[in-house]
């Protein structure tokens, strides 16, 4: 560099000043931006119609910006013919995304792997992936990655045979205590930093699980290795539990939380329970997830009535609730009903509050929403705090200092027939008051299925401090209207025509589910600062054709009371 | 522990000066460097390679250890690269000329040089990345002509063996006329299942049956293999598609009716349940690659397989009068 060039950049100064502060400004803005909603879908990619139903979401604990996230994607030719499926992955905190080919599968498939879980390791370095494949048998994978964004598959690190319905959750690994010093230290798994809770519904018929011929709730703890699962449904049950959700503290506090069925009449349906099972000492005790222990038998009743208590491991939130097992019927927007619908969150600055979020059929409707809060360690249990009818994919996230997101895709009916509406609940004070985010609100019956899940049996949310990032899967019809907080394509769409367009600009595909992302920021809406009236806007603001959006960041009825 | 492919290393063909490595089950494990020539490969080691990519261009380096897509990290295994042509490409990423890609091998053609890649793909994001599984350098004009006729050969001999290995894989060879697709068939109950499926029944009209016809006088097994026709009482069938290969996403028929198609079907009793839900059905197809062009029979060759259909008794020529 010559001697002149400094001098020739301090006269510049005051012009580069006044052009890049505000630009940095206007960055910073961007950047604390309140809703944000991307169709994940890469614009390279444009030519995919596949039903991406079923989206999961991995942020980085370390680094939020990156993430990793899955949906049904045929990997197709994109993926070595056919031999690998793809994930989602992001730098850029969901600003762009794209695809990679990490999943190894076989060249038979006919389908992507299915229930794919991906979690991050707590200090941020490993991703983690659990997933169905083969379907036939269901075989449960494990699989790990220290590079995401790399050509590398991921690495398995365990199997298990006649396993449905996976969730994962990752820990910090402590120093076991004494007495399970041995038992820990023999998985030599230590390195990794990290303990794993694999749970599922386990339908080998081993005699250790073997509460149900067709399936019992069980949970994998990794390390120690080899691994195998515990059974956390202690109760005789009729059926099969189906889908576990997890939930996990860092002091090494897990929750399970699964339906436990009951006898029930022919039809399709069955009567359960809702069952919430906790375990203090990170899975690695002698007997794992038997800390919560029901009230001991009550003399003069019965243990199996639905007010009864046997005093086993396992505290019944609600007892005897219908929960329908439906195909996609065109009234409930080709979305089946099966015993998925759950969710949990723990609380990061509290491990004995607990959220749970669950879906039944007690109400004349398809599917009712109900979201209760736990503040001893899941022994008693609120009212619901929310209720939502119709509706569908409850996912709760729980942030520091009390925040709490419930996501949910709610069947509502608007001017031109019924929608699958996107909604995102968050709330500091237990849902006393919320904000309510309207992410999207798309044609319910438009695509049609090709199969099921049509949007899959949950969405994710994910909560970071007081940020709040999820995905769903949703119809891609590039309309503004269907997304009243704003959206951003990746994939080339003619928004004035309200058309996907192929990779080459033409029209030639038409609209498919796509998975979208969205963020949601802390920030207070000036218009909510200014005036408390627009807490009364009524929630078919946005259906009804009216752009309720400012520069993309109104909320729908978004104000606190 | 990862579950990893045998490496099993091929000799390229006749005058080809390398070999190289391939992962059967794990393409994109990266350390092993890719093969890279200055002559034309021969269609025999092609033919592996376009199994599992499909990523066929030509391309100029432009940037060694650098990525075309900020997401992607950025390597002296990667290298960015302009394309000048493709050959072969997935139809979901559509043609990518004159587009910058991401290269990701050990050792990449000098920067400016025009170099033939075959790859498999790693990631989509803005750009393409491939791994890069077979480079061919500095070709002249007269050479690049030559390796289009070879990709072609290659491409039209792995057509042929995946139309062979998909026949004999099935239980029924038939050449049908398509006729009607019946509307959606709800799905499979119960609902309790991860993938309950959807499916479409197909009328068929059976024109011929691949079979094997006993020629001897003493039912000796000596016979030919060919095609025969169905009795008439198999004559009109029909079979279950899934129901996306049977419509779009619109819900619009897409198997037109009228056309003649070869067809490679599995017994609807390896299938209980789809038994149940069609019993006119005498089989089912589990994509749409078992329906294809008529011209796919001639590729056949001796293949047959073993008829879901009774056939009748055939003779060579009347029985002549007593």
């Amino acid at each position: 560099m010559s001697a002149t060039q400094p001098i020739a950049v301090a006269r510049l100064w005051p012009t580069v000043a006044r052009v890049a502060v505000p630009l940095v400004l206007l960055a910073i803005a961007g950047a604390d931006a309140q809703v944000r909603v991307i169709d994940m879908i890469p614009r390279r990619f444009g030519n995919e119609i596949f039903q991406n139903a079923e989206p999961t979401l991995a942020v980085n604990p370390v680094n939020p910006a990156v993430m990793a996230a899955s949906a049904y994607t045929l990997g197709g030719d994109i993926c070595s013919r056919a031999v690998e499926a793809p994930i989602f992955v992001t730098r850029d905190t969901g600003r762009t995304w794209s695809i990679v080919c990490k999943i190894l599968v076989d060249s038979s498939a006919l389908l992507p792997p299915g229930d794919v879980m991906l979690r991050w390791s707590a200090h941020g370095r490993f991703l983690y992936a659990t997933l169905l494949w083969p379907f036939n048998p269901y075989t449960l994978q494990i699989f790990q990655t220290d590079d995401p964004f790399g050509p590398s598959d991921f690495m398995q690190v365990g199997v298990f045979p006649k396993v449905d319905q996976p969730d994962l959750a990752a820990i910090p690994l402590r120093p076991p205590t004494v007495g399970q010093a041995g038992r820990a230290a023999a998985g030599g798994g230590d390195a990794w930093g990290t303990r794993l809770f694999i749970s599922g519904n386990f339908m080998s018929g081993d005699t250790a699980l073997g509460r149900s011929s067709e399936g019992t709730a069980g949970v994998v703890v990794i390390p120690p290795q080899p691994a195998k699962p515990v059974p956390i449904e202690r109760r005789k049950i009729a059926g099969e539990n189906y889908a576990t959700r997890l939930g996990a503290h860092e002091s090494g506090v897990v929750y399970a939380l699964f339906y436990s069925p009951r006898p029930s009449p022919n039809g399709n349906f069955v009567i359960e329970d809702v069952v919430i099972v906790r375990d203090d000492s990170a899975g690695i005790s002698r007997s794992p997830f038997t800390a919560l222990l029901d009230t001991p038998i009550v003399k003069g009743t019965s243990p199996k009535g639905c007010d009864g208590h046997d005093g086993k491991p396992g505290i019944q939130i609600v007892t005897c609730r219908v929960v329908p097992y439906a195909g996609g019927a065109r009234s409930f927007g080709f979305q089946r009903r099966v015993s998925a619908n759950l969710s949990l969150a723990v609380d990061p600055d509290d491990p004995k509050t607990v959220w749970v979020a669950w879906a039944d059929s007690m109400a004349k409707d398809h599917y009712t929403l109900h979201v209760r809060r736990s503040k001893d360690g899941g022994r008693s249990w609120s009212a619901d705090l929310v209720t939502i009818q119709n509706a569908t994919n409850p996912a709760l996230a729980a942030g520091n200092k009390g925040n709490i997101g419930f996501l949910f895709q709610a069947i509502e009916q608007g001017p031109s027939g019924m929608r699958w509406v996107t909604r995102l609940y968050t709330s500091t004070n237990g849902f006393q008051s919320r904000r309510s985010y309207l992410l999207a609100t798309t044609d319910a019956l438009n695509p049609l299925p090709v199969m099921q899940p049509y949007i899959g049996d949950y969405a994710e949310l994910r909560a970071v401090g007081d940020r709040f990032y999820g995905v769903f899967s949703a119809s891609n019809l590039p309309d503004t209207l269907n997304f009243p907080n704003g959206v951003a394509f990746q994939r080339l769409v003619d928004l004035q025509r309200k058309i996907p367009l192929n990779e080459h600009g033409g029209f030639t595909i038409g609209i498919s589910i796509d998975p979208f992302f969205f963020a949601v920021g802390p920030a207070v809406h000036p218009e909510c600062a200014a005036n408390n009236r627009f807490a009364a806007r009524p929630p078919m603001f946005a259906m009804i054709g009216r752009d309720s959006t400012r520069r993309g960041r109104a909320l729908e009825i978004g104000c606190p009371p | 522990m990862a579950t990893r492919g045998l490496i099993t290393t091929l000799a390229l063909g006749a005058g080809a000066a390398a070999t190289f490595a391939v992962a059967k089950t794990s393409p994109n494990s990266v350390p092993t460097k890719a093969p890279v020539s200055g002559t034309i490969p021969s269609v025999e080691s092609i033919k592996p390679l376009l199994n599992r990519g499909n990523y066929v261009f030509e391309a100029v380096v432009q940037r060694v250890g650098a990525v075309a897509d900020s997401t992607l990290p950025a390597s002296d295994q990667t290298a960015v690269a302009r394309v000048t042509r493709v050959f072969a490409c997935p139809h979901e990423v559509g043609n990518f000329s004159n587009e910058l890609v991401t290269l990701t091998e050990i050792g990449h053609a000098p920067i400016g040089a025009r170099s033939w890649y075959l790859g498999t793909g790693w990631a989509i994001g803005r750009t393409v990345a491939t791994r890069v599984i077979r480079r061919v350098d500095s070709l002249d004009d007269n050479a690049s002509l030559k390796f289009i006729d070879t990709l072609r050969a290659a491409v039209q001999l792995s057509y042929k063996e995946s139309v062979r290995a998909a026949a004999r894989a099935s239980d029924s060879i038939v050449i049908a006329t398509l006729g009607k697709t019946q509307n959606t068939m709800q799905d499979l109950f119960p609902a309790h299942t991860e993938r309950p499926e959807r499916w479409a029944l197909l009328n068929l009209t059976l024109d011929s049956i691949r079979g094997f016809r006993d020629t001897s006088s003493n039912h000796s097994g000596q016979g030919v293999i060919g095609w025969l026709p169905p009795t008439d009482k198999t004559r009109s069938t029909a079979i279950l598609v899934p129901y996306d290969v049977a419509y779009n996403i619109l819900g619009k028929a897409q198997i037109v009716s009228g056309f003649r198609r070869l067809l490679f079907f599995e017994r609807i009793a390896r299938r209980p349940n789809l038994q149940r839900l069609a019993a006119n059905a005498s089989g089912f197809v589990s994509s749409a690659d078992a329906i294809r062009p008529l011209s796919d029979a001639e590729l056949l060759g001796a293949t047959f397989a073993m008829p879901t259909f009774s056939l009748p008794p055939v003779s060579e020529c009347p029985q002549p009068s007593r």
